[in-house]
């Protein structure tokens, strides 16, 4: 079994190019390696794929759409018959048996995201699919959905007061306690971005 | 349900039947360490991942090994050139032994960030120099090598099949047709098992031949063979490795186990 070649805007990937890009490059431009992982999936192995930073946005953007899809279902409590469970299952399994159609594949995962009723069942089915993917299909988007607990969120409000008080001391006090803690704030243009360490 | 794979050396898809009914044994080629992994690079084994997901989830178990290649890649993928290894080290004044550390890390790191599933044996080929030496000797006592001033060549000519894999007919292929860098070669498409080495050569080994070093394919030949037994099922790689890697690899295994055209020809 041998997987096709990438192409780097429709050419070959080439030093004297300056096109040889590594996953290094995907994180420092903001997007996860997994959109990469994603966009692997819209071709069949056996295919070239053409790589384009356009297409990684699109397939950063599918990957933030999916997630939220999964969240969705999560949430939901709507009923779903088995046959339709036992539909979709039938239809992933056919693709990926198939010479690892994963183009087929996701679009069996696109059905599930968007079916209407909102159930647990299909949130479960997904995360069952994410076994073949691994795209952490059950992580939430972005930073601003980051459970943070009362006792980070209290000193967080304290910092933003701070700030717009034009406290810079206690703005950095609030920020190393912070870090302590093992939070990270990032101050940027959109407002504080917080990360756990 | 059924499971269809396709099979490079048939050319069509086929129903995957394994050869132990739960355990599937899957070789990869994997990366020379020589420097950063490209993207490129990644889409080989983010489909090696997809592969081994694929199985797991139809209930198999697995036993795959994967190499990390730090000695004997020449710059050309032919019996030309500079080894890859050598000439990183020098450029970065590093050892070869610290430019593969340093890449090693690096790979699995890039691994880790896609969630690639680990193959359950990752095996460097300076960990294995004795081995290969063993599986030369064995290719030359069942007359499949023979020995000349600078290496140790496999003659294809011993071998019904050769270039079934990538569709090479030998019978059009004339003598000279390829650049000839070693006049002592039997047939155009001979490859070195074991190259003596040049005094100022970094890495080399005793050996029966003297100071040497192994040529690229055998050591995949060698620690497929030590892990994963003479006949293994899947054999995964990126397409570039088609016309000289694999079709080497396929002759020197069928060479070492003397069968010819047998279950071999399956594993791929």
């Amino acid at each position: 079994m041998h997987c096709e070649f990438l192409l780097i805007d429709g050419g070959k990937m080439s030093k004297s190019l300056g096109n040889t890009y590594l996953v290094q490059d995907i994180i420092d431009k903001g997007y996860e390696p997994l959109a990469f992982k994603m966009m692997c999936f819209t071709a069949h192995y056996r295919n070239k794929l053409n790589f384009t930073w356009d297409a990684l946005e699109s397939s950063q953007n599918s990957l933030n759409r999916l997630r939220e899809g999964y969240k969705k279902h999560s949430e939901g409590n709507e009923k779903i018959d088995d046959s339709i469970i036992e539909e979709y299952k039938n239809r992933f399994l056919e693709a990926i048996n198939d010479d690892l159609n994963m183009p087929v594949a996701m679009s069996v995962i696109w059905d599930v995201v968007k079916n209407p009723n909102k159930s647990k069942r299909l949130a479960e089915l997904l995360l069952d699919f994410d076994k073949v993917l691994g795209i952490d299909i059950q992580k939430s988007e972005g930073k601003k959905e980051l459970e943070l607990p009362q006792e980070i969120k209290t000193l967080i409000e304290q910092r933003k007061k701070a700030r717009e008080n034009k406290d810079w001391t206690l703005s950095d006090k609030i920020r190393d306690e912070l870090k302590e803690k093992g939070y990270i704030v990032k101050d940027t243009k959109e407002g504080m971005k917080i990360e756990k360490i | 349900m059924k499971i269809y794979f396709y099979n490079t050396l048939t050319k069509t898809k086929e129903e995957f039947k394994p050869i132990e009914e739960n355990q599937v044994r899957i070789y990869t080629c994997g990366p020379t360490v020589y420097k950063d992994a490209s993207i490129g690079n990644m889409k080989s084994y983010i489909f090696m991942d997809n592969l081994r997901r694929v199985l797991k989830y139809n209930g198999y178990t697995l036993k795959h090994a994967m190499n990390i290649t730090d000695v004997g890649h020449l710059v050309s993928d032919g019996d030309e050139g500079e080894d890859k290894m050598v000439k990183a080290a020098e450029e970065e004044k590093k050892t070869p032994l610290e430019i593969a550390e340093f890449y090693t890390e690096k790979f699995l790191t890039d691994f880790d960030r896609l969630n690639i599933d680990r193959p359950e044996i990752i095996c460097k080929a300076t960990d294995h120099i004795k081995e290969m030496e063993e599986f030369v000797q064995k290719l030359l006592d069942n007359g499949y090598a023979y020995e000349t001033s600078t290496a140790i060549y496999f003659d294809v000519s011993k071998l019904d099949e050769y270039g079934l894999l990538s569709g090479i007919d030998l019978r059009n292929q004339k003598a000279g047709a390829r650049v000839e860098v070693d006049k002592e070669k039997r047939n155009p498409y001979d490859f070195a098992l074991w190259i003596k080495a040049p005094e100022n050569h970094i890495m080399k080994w005793e050996s029966p031949w003297g100071l040497c070093y192994p040529g690229w394919h055998i050591e995949c030949s060698t620690m497929s063979n030590k892990y994963l037994g003479e006949v293994f099922f899947i054999h995964s790689g990126g397409i570039d490795l088609v016309p000289t890697h694999h079709e080497n690899e396929i002759a020197q295994s069928k060479g070492c186990t003397r069968k010819n055209s047998s279950k071999i020809l399956d594993a791929l």
